[in-house]
């Protein structure tokens, strides 16, 4: 699953270690999320559109 | 000096590392005055991985250490500090100790601190964010496969008659640990950036 993550924290200009404490998950996460590697669970990802205030899909595209 | 907001993972290895090195020569230094096998042999283990500790230092990350990653520090080395005291002090009253209740409960009393062991890091585990319980699980897992492999592979040895391993069932626990942090080390290892 693709995301653009790195991209909105960076129009936020957050560091990772900045959204690791606001999601509360370390900044590994952060960096194999950002990268594909992982797949965040739907909480998370909720989470995630929450703080960023904007839809899921918006966030997270399926495929790849 | 480092403050405890600036204590990050890289200078917390340093810090044990240099603290285990100290330890193991001053427990070296007292094997050799007191003429104590059990302190020659505790303080090679601590020089050891203090060593292993240092070297490892230069691959760790230098992010801060979190809330639940410093509770883990306190927890787990407040009950490695209990376990080497009791194997220390209280052990050694094995060579003097009469009736089996006295020579039970000094045999079992390193047990209690290998327990509070196994509660930090089950804390750890569960204080830890997804991914982290996921890369935990997944070590504990090829953990628990090799020292298992391991430990049949001695036990045919030693059915062989090919090897004499004395006490050989208290190296188990101790070398799931030590599996374990390479494990870790690997299963992490997919989710970093390239």
């Amino acid at each position: 699953m693709n995301n653009h993550l790195r991209a909105l924290r960076n129009q936020q200009g957050w560091s990772q270690a900045n959204l690791g404490e606001q999601l509360d998950v370390s900044r590994q996460t952060i960096i194999a999320i950002e990268t594909g590697k992982y797949d965040p669970s739907l909480p998370l990802a909720f989470k995630i559109a929450q703080l960023f205030e904007l839809p899921i899909e918006s966030i997270f595209i399926p495929g790849r | 000096m480092i403050t405890r907001d600036r204590l990050n993972n890289r200078s917390f290895m340093l810090i044990l590392g240099s603290v285990a090195i100290s330890l193991g020569i001053a427990l070296l230094i007292a094997a050799w005055l007191i003429d104590s096998e059990t302190a020659r042999y505790a303080g090679a283990v601590c020089a050891g991985t203090g060593a292993i500790w240092l070297v490892c230092a230069r691959w760790t990350n230098t992010d801060p250490m979190r809330t639940v990653e410093r509770r883990y520090a306190r927890e787990f080395f407040l009950a490695i500090g209990a376990y080497m005291a009791i194997m220390l002090l209280v052990w050694p009253m094995l060579e003097y100790a009469q009736g089996t209740t006295t020579r039970t409960l000094i045999a079992l009393s390193p047990i209690l601190p290998v327990l509070l062991i196994g509660r930090s890091v089950m804390r750890r585990i569960r204080g830890g964010d997804e991914l982290e319980q996921r890369t935990f699980l997944e070590a504990a897992a090829i953990a628990g496969l090799i020292t298992g492999v391991l430990s049949m592979s001695a036990g045919f040895f030693q059915a062989a008659g090919l090897l004499e391993l004395q006490d050989g069932l208290l190296l188990v626990f101790p070398t799931l640990f030590i599996v374990y942090g390479p494990a870790l080390w690997w299963t992490r290892r997919r989710y970093r950036e390239e």
